[in-house]
């Protein structure tokens, strides 16, 4: 892994001192501006004593429980869905125009309806998720599958691969790149989608909590909320590129 | 694209065909290896007709195109594993030993060199035991030096396991050295121009511009390919 260059620590060591400054400026009011001090008791606040029965990470918690379930089960189906319409023309005449013209609505357009459908438990959060995923995993896989190099194929065929066995030992691993490439998107999609749909409509995680703090001008616990947010869709974007670099140690070396 | 053309290659033969792009000669190994057909005329092989791919004629490809998830050794068994998942793995590591490579079984394929791929590809094909080799410019991507080191290679090999060849080329030099007949074609459309008895030069042979044969051999191709109108 890259390591964090210096210059990066820097700029962001010296936000922190701007963000001190305008605070200590009493420029705006404290319970609108929080110092990174304020915060930082939000933060042990709401790690120890949690906010309105439910600790920051139990928050945390639900928000990750929530987005890995609907992300591996978005791969998942995204994967073989993507597969299915490379392989059968039927498949993909009636799965395609669902794919183009649902495409350009927003998922988060649809959470007046999942809630009206499935109240506000973790369904309908799981639903959108999938919702606002699965087209990128698909849209990529079908990419990977089309850009395997005709070399490969006529090779395995020359020596005595079926059809089958095409499509497993040589087409899947050579679109496997590209449905990484489909992850990464993905991933950033999956976090910032439930985020939201915890904003509107949900009882417990991090969306949540932002939402509620917010309400109460608890600025401190908000950006608390914020930050941990950040953190966490850059470890989960780390994460993916570690398992790429596992999975895939050859992607850009062929 | 060929016109009123006939080639017949005996058992354990060695056949350079050497012509200018555009002559067909990629489509007629590709033919032969059962990639393409024919809309008139046939392609016999083995006393049947030739109607796919099949692993008793294996082609070796300009690009190595080895698949980068495989280690060398498991690129060499693919073919075999296509047919059993638990296969008999001592075919693999001697013909990897026969090609050089034994040391480098467990490396990935872009770990190797541009020649030592091409001869892990080679590998992949031999290990099939194929009755027939189809070489389409196997060492065109290679610097001169690799080249030649190549084609003392093949050569060797082939003097040893006698696996009938037939190797596609635009080099005159290359089609000499290591073929013992030399079709040379033409195009627009497609023929036969001439034929060369090139048994008695080898890629190994010392200094060729002091070879008599060779020199003869090699003024007798460019003027049949000079030939062309």
């Amino acid at each position: 892994m890259r390591r964090v260059p210096i210059r990066y620590v820097a700029v962001l060591a010296a936000s922190l001192v701007a963000w001190q400054a305008i605070a200590a400026s009493h420029a705006f009011p404290s319970f609108t501006f929080p110092s990174p001090a304020n915060t930082w008791d939000a933060f042990l606040q709401t790690l120890h004593h949690g906010y309105q029965g439910s600790t920051l990470l139990a928050d945390l918690g639900v928000s990750l429980q929530r987005v890995s379930i609907a992300y591996v089960g978005a791969v998942a189906i995204g994967v073989v869905l993507g597969f299915a319409m490379t392989q059968s023309r039927v498949v993909f005449t009636i799965v395609d125009p669902y794919l183009q013209f649902l495409r350009p609505i927003p998922p988060l357009a649809y959470i007046p309806l999942f809630v009206v459908w499935f109240g506000i438990g973790e369904m309908p959060k799981v639903l959108l998720i999938l919702v606002s995923t699965v087209p990128v995993i698909v849209i990529n896989t079908i990419n990977g599958v089309r850009s395997t190099p005709n070399y490969r194929i006529e090779l395995a065929r020359n020596l005595g691969a079926n059809r089958r066995q095409i499509l497993t030992r040589v087409i899947f691993p050579s679109s496997l790149p590209d449905i990484f490439t489909g992850m990464k998107v993905a991933i950033g999609v999956a976090w910032s989608t439930l985020v939201a749909a915890e904003l509107i409509a949900a009882s417990r995680g991090l969306g949540w909590l932002i939402e509620q703090a917010g309400t109460e001008l608890q600025t401190g616990i908000v950006v608390t909320g914020i930050i941990l947010i950040g953190i966490m869709g850059y470890l989960m974007d780390v994460g993916i590129r570690l398992l790429e670099r596992l999975v895939i140690p050859w992607r850009d070396r062929v | 694209m060929f016109d009123e053309f006939s080639l017949h290659i005996t058992d354990g033969e060695f056949v350079a065909v050497l012509g200018p792009s555009g002559c067909g000669k990629t489509t007629l190994l590709r033919m032969i290896a059962g990639f393409e057909h024919p809309d008139e005329g046939r392609i016999i092989f083995d006393g049947a007709d030739v109607t796919g791919p099949a692993s008793d004629r294996v082609v070796v490809f300009q690009q190595p195109g080895l698949f980068p998830w495989l280690d060398v050794r498991h690129n060499v068994a693919f073919g075999l594993q296509l047919r059993r998942r638990r296969i008999d793995w001592q075919p693999v590591d001697e013909i990897l030993s026969t090609v050089g490579l034994s040391e480098f079984a467990g490396h990935a394929p872009y770990e190797l060199s541009g020649g030592m791929q091409q001869r892990v590809a080679l590998a992949r094909s031999l290990v099939m035991r194929p009755k027939m080799l189809l070489m389409d410019e196997p060492f065109a991507a290679l610097d001169a030096h690799l080249r030649h080191a190549m084609q003392v290679f093949l050569r060797e090999l082939w003097t040893e396991i006698r696996t009938t060849v037939l190797f596609i080329t635009h080099d005159v030099d290359e089609a000499i050295v290591l073929a013992e007949r030399v079709v040379v074609l033409g195009s627009n459309p497609g023929r036969i121009l001439g034929e060369l008895d090139a048994r008695d030069v080898h890629p190994s042979s010392s200094d060729l511009l002091d070879n008599a044969d060779y020199r003869r051999l090699r003024h007798r191709a460019v003027e049949l390919l000079g030939e062309v109108p």
